[in-house]
């Protein structure tokens, strides 16, 4: 090994790689100890113009020694003239260095969010710190104001949400979309934004769990955080809300069902039949008829019962398909109520059916391109909903019914 | 500036003069035992000897005179290498009976005296005065006859060893609780009775110009590739130093990178694993004086090999070989990625770990890098402190061990608790690796590792990583590349690398190795149940 280095120089050489190393100041070195990790971000409007902006951020605190599990959650308040102008300017009271790199979501306040989404997420969406699979919720008044609600049973207000956001998929009355969708949806111009809607009510503390903090005792009552109902965006600019049902509604036409109950009930006949939806399936088709666009929604859903009252005879094929019939209306009703609300009131093609024209019949989407929004007012929607029952339970009919006969 | 001029190259300089005509006089003594050879007389015979072994008190003489049968000899030895009452009992006896006879001639009566002699040993004939005291000085008694000018040398070995234990490092569940010891012939045939076969070879070399270290080279004829033994006992010659005290000596001279911290050969103190890799058609190197043997050429797959994988059912074997390539990447890079990934990519954390991690560290006054430089030193102390501690202080060890530095150390708020979980893993995963020495030294990587992860990050341990791989991939074991089978790829010998097929299915021997002879068993043959 006769090189032109002697060992001499190799040692320099050597020497110098070791200690250029540390010359480079550890770029984008950061202790755990010494960050503070937002957790929640909510975007407010102010009167002035200005944006205010509420991190509530993780302090990292020593569990040892002290027995009580006092939250180490941090919540600061600052103002900016744009987003990342309010995130500096909360260095001003901030204890720890703020990191955006574990934010989980980001609340736009009513306000802000009638003014327009876009410029707010801007900055979300281009910052290296904030990831795409977070999520975007829509405050129902101040997103400050619901980011001061007292945690319940968890020691931070961050985790209740992060329970809601798991329990948002067990059940189809809210949808939280992530960071992508949002955007997705948010830029493309076949379609407008929905968001899940944040909020807080009051309730009586008695039927809640015992861990929630003392200064409420004597008022009896407290607030109490929500996710639930949908928040309709039209050109990115808040327009109104959905509730739970009208939200389930909407899931039927975009394929976001996952778990959910269709209920049918006749209450004059004593008879109500639940079913849990196990797969459902919206396929939307764009044709023309008589010069008018139609939409036609076929939706095929398989399910099983899960609560059967009344007089209906499951063993008898007949009963079954009269009352997978019924069912089958209960949906279509429960679509064409969203449908009609959302087409009158607001206006806002959140059930991507500009997105379906483009994709399927890019040759009528070009016609109608330039004026979709009054289009969109016109359109019919044909309804043709399918349910088949796969399974009953663990019974078959109703007990009562049984000994009755 | 004059002591530069005279300091560097004054070694390799011409010595005083004075050193000088010792090394005369080493060379001339050297030249003139060479040349020279008894003579008829004893009495020169004897002064000569004497006059070579002056100041040595353990060497004996004991002359006896016959004279019934004109007979005088010396009987000279070195006390301890030779059994002082074989000498009485075999060697005095019978030379005391012999009875010449009708022979007269010198040549019939030293042949009556060999013959006579065989039952104590086998009889040498030796004439030059440098053989005689080489033989005797590897365990020979020398018979010097007057009158005669050639001896009769006797070997007949004596000394105290060690009896065979069980192995103490390498320690199995099921399989012989049998580990070599240092006598270099008793390891010899602890393997050939394993190996009950004519071509397992010994050959016998002699290293170290002061200890003349016996060094025995064994391998399997027909099984073991040519080039491999030729070139084991070049790098083995090719060795000029004073002194061979033990295995890991002859390690440093004949491994092809010496300056890597992978070693490229393999050590072992279990005759059943020497016999394994004989088989396989490796070469073993069994230095006189260590309970460690040299198993060449060897790759890295043989150091997650345990002699018990091959004793126990092929899943479980299996397993345990996986798991010990998990435990070494986690003792190369466990405190390293610990560190990176907290201190530049918190964000690849899930956020409740992340707080439960950051709780942890609230207090701690240092970085997390020089909290886990600090963390690891203290565990390679504790470590070493446990190897060479006498055994009585162990308790002692284990309270320090433990309690202080594992409790206190925590409870005081220097470290955290998931920098102590981070290396006691780290500590416990490095002796999950059956060959210890190897173990040890490769698990040091985490500290260059350590370091690069601490000033860059993930980024910083990649690079560690390419290079650490570049390294690997041209590191070479006498001619057999150091990461086969699995670089280059060898679905064959992967047989019994990663994962351990079932015995059955292992019909060929590894071809990395040697190419000559890869049959085990034939593959379909009516004798076998399958």
């Amino acid at each position: 090994m006769k090189t032109i280095f002697d060992n001499k120089s190799l040692l320099l050489i050597a020497l110098v790689v070791f200690f250029s190393l540390p010359l480079t100041g550890c770029w984008g070195q950061g202790e755990l100890n010494e960050m503070g990790m937002v957790m929640v971000t909510g975007i407010d409007r102010t009167e002035g113009g200005q944006y205010k902006l509420t991190v509530m951020s993780a302090l990292p605190t020593s569990t040892q020694g002290q027995q009580g599990s006092a939250s180490n959650m941090w919540i600061g308040v600052a103002r900016g003239s744009s987003v990342p102008d309010a995130m500096r300017n909360l260095n001003k009271i901030s204890p720890k260095e703020l990191t955006w790199i574990h934010n989980n979501y980001v609340i736009i306040g009513e306000a802000a969010a009638r003014e327009g989404v876009g410029d707010i997420m801007e900055y979300f969406i281009r910052d290296w710190q904030n990831r795409m699979d977070k999520f975007v919720l829509v405050a129902e008044g101040e997103a400050s104001s619901i980011m001061a609600t007292p945690a319940d049973t968890d020691k931070s207000l961050f985790r209740e949400l992060e329970g809601i956001t798991r329990n948002s998929e067990k059940w189809a009355k809210v949808y939280i979309s992530d960071f992508m969708e949002f955007m997705i949806h948010y830029a493309n111009k076949t379609c407008d934004v929905t968001a899940a809607k944040i909020g807080t009510y009051k309730a009586d503390r008695t039927t809640l769990s015992s861990s929630r903090s003392e200064g409420n005792v004597t008022t009896g009552e407290s607030k109490i955080l929500y996710i639930y109902g949908t928040a309709v965006f039209k050109d990115g600019k808040l327009v109104g809300w959905l509730d739970g049902e009208e939200t389930r509604g909407l899931q039927w036409f975009i394929n976001k069902i996952n778990e959910a109950n269709v209920e049918h009930s006749e209450p004059e006949k004593g008879i109500r039949a639940v079913m849990e939806v196990i797969v459902a399936k919206c396929n939307i088709t764009p044709f023309v008829r008589e010069g008018k666009l139609v939409f036609r929604a076929d939706v095929n859903t398989r399910g099983r019962l899960i609560e059967l009252i009344g007089g209906i005879n499951i063993m008898d094929i007949k009963e079954t398909e009269r009352l997978e019939k019924s069912l089958a209306k209960v949906i279509e009703n429960e679509m064409r109520r969203v449908f009609e609300k959302v087409q009158k009131e607001y206006k806002a093609d959140i059930f991507l059916f500009g997105d379906k024209l483009y994709r399927t019949k890019p040759s009528i989407w070009r016609e109608v391109e330039e004026d979709w929004d009054e289009v969109f007012t016109e359109v019919e929607v044909e309804y043709n909903v399918k349910v088949v029952l796969r399974g009953t339970g663990e019974l078959i009919n109703n007990i009562k019914r049984d000994r009755e006969e | 500036m004059k002591v530069k001029q005279t300091g560097k190259y004054k070694c390799a300089q011409p010595k005083t003069i004075l050193e000088q005509k010792l090394i005369d006089v080493e060379k001339q003594d050297k030249e003139k035992l060479k040349d020279a050879y008894i003579t008829e007389a004893l009495k020169d015979n004897l002064s000569s000897l004497k006059g070579i072994f002056k100041g040595c008190y353990d060497f004996s003489i004991r002359e006896v005179q016959k004279p019934e049968e004109q007979l005088t000899y010396a009987i000279c030895y070195i006390d301890g290498m030779v059994d002082s009452t074989v000498v009485n009992e075999m060697v005095m006896k019978s030379l005391n009976h012999i009875c010449f006879g009708a022979a007269k001639d010198t040549q019939s009566r030293l042949n009556i005296m060999k013959n006579n002699l065989s039952s104590s040993g086998e009889p040498k004939l030796v004439s030059c005065l440098a053989d005689i005291v080489s033989e005797l000085l590897n365990s020979s008694c020398i018979v010097l006859i007057d009158g005669h000018s050639e001896a009769i040398s006797i070997y007949m070995e004596g000394t105290k060893t060690r009896s065979i234990t069980e192995p103490t490092v390498e320690a199995v569940v099921k399989g012989p609780l049998e580990a070599f010891t240092e006598s270099g012939f008793t390891s010899v045939t602890q393997i050939r009775r394993r190996l009950k076969t004519h071509k397992l070879k010994t050959e016998y070399l002699k290293l170290g110009k002061e200890s003349k270290t016996r060094i025995v080279v064994a391998y399997i004829e027909g099984i073991a590739d040519r080039k491999v033994v030729r070139e084991v006992k070049r790098r083995l010659s090719a060795i000029d130093t004073d002194i061979i005290l033990a295995t890991g000596q002859v390690q440093a001279y004949i491994e092809d990178d010496y300056l890597s911290p992978f070693p490229q050969t393999e050590l072992t103190e279990r005759p059943d694993s020497g016999v394994a890799a004989l088989v396989e058609g490796r070469v073993l190197i069994i230095v006189d004086g260590t309970p460690f043997i040299l198993m060449v050429p060897t790759t890295i797959t043989y150091f997650f090999t345990s002699a018990d994988d091959y004793y126990n059912r092929y899943i479980f074997a299996s397993f345990i070989r996986v798991l010990r390539y998990l435990a070494l990447f986690v003792s190369i890079f466990g405190p390293s990625l610990y560190v990176a990934i907290t201190t530049f990519h918190a964000e690849m954390i899930p956020t409740m770990l992340l707080m439960t991690i950051a709780n942890a560290r609230a207090e701690v006054p240092f970085p997390a890098f020089i909290e886990a430089m600090l963390m690891e030193l203290v565990f390679e102390v504790i470590r070493e402190a446990g190897a060479r501690q006498p055994k009585t202080l162990g308790q002692a060890l284990n309270i320090v061990g433990a309690l202080v530095i594992g409790q206190l150390s925590v409870q005081a708020g220097l470290v955290s608790p998931a920098m102590i979980i981070v290396v006691a893993v780290t500590g416990l995963a490095s002796f999950l690796i059956p060959k210890i020495n190897t173990s040890r030294e490769v698990s040091l990587i985490r500290f260059p590792m350590l370091i690069l992860g601490g000033v860059l990050g993930i980024f910083g341990i990649t690079l560690g990583v390419l290079v650490m791989l570049i390294h690997l991939v041209s590191l070479r074991s006498f001619g057999v590349p150091y990461m086969s089978p699995i670089t280059p790829i060898n679905l064959k010998g992967m047989k019994d690398a990663i994962i351990k097929f079932p015995e059955y299915m292992l019909t060929r021997r590894p071809d990395f190795i040697q190419k000559n002879n890869l049959t085990r068993r034939k593959e379909k043959d009516e004798n076998n149940i399958r």
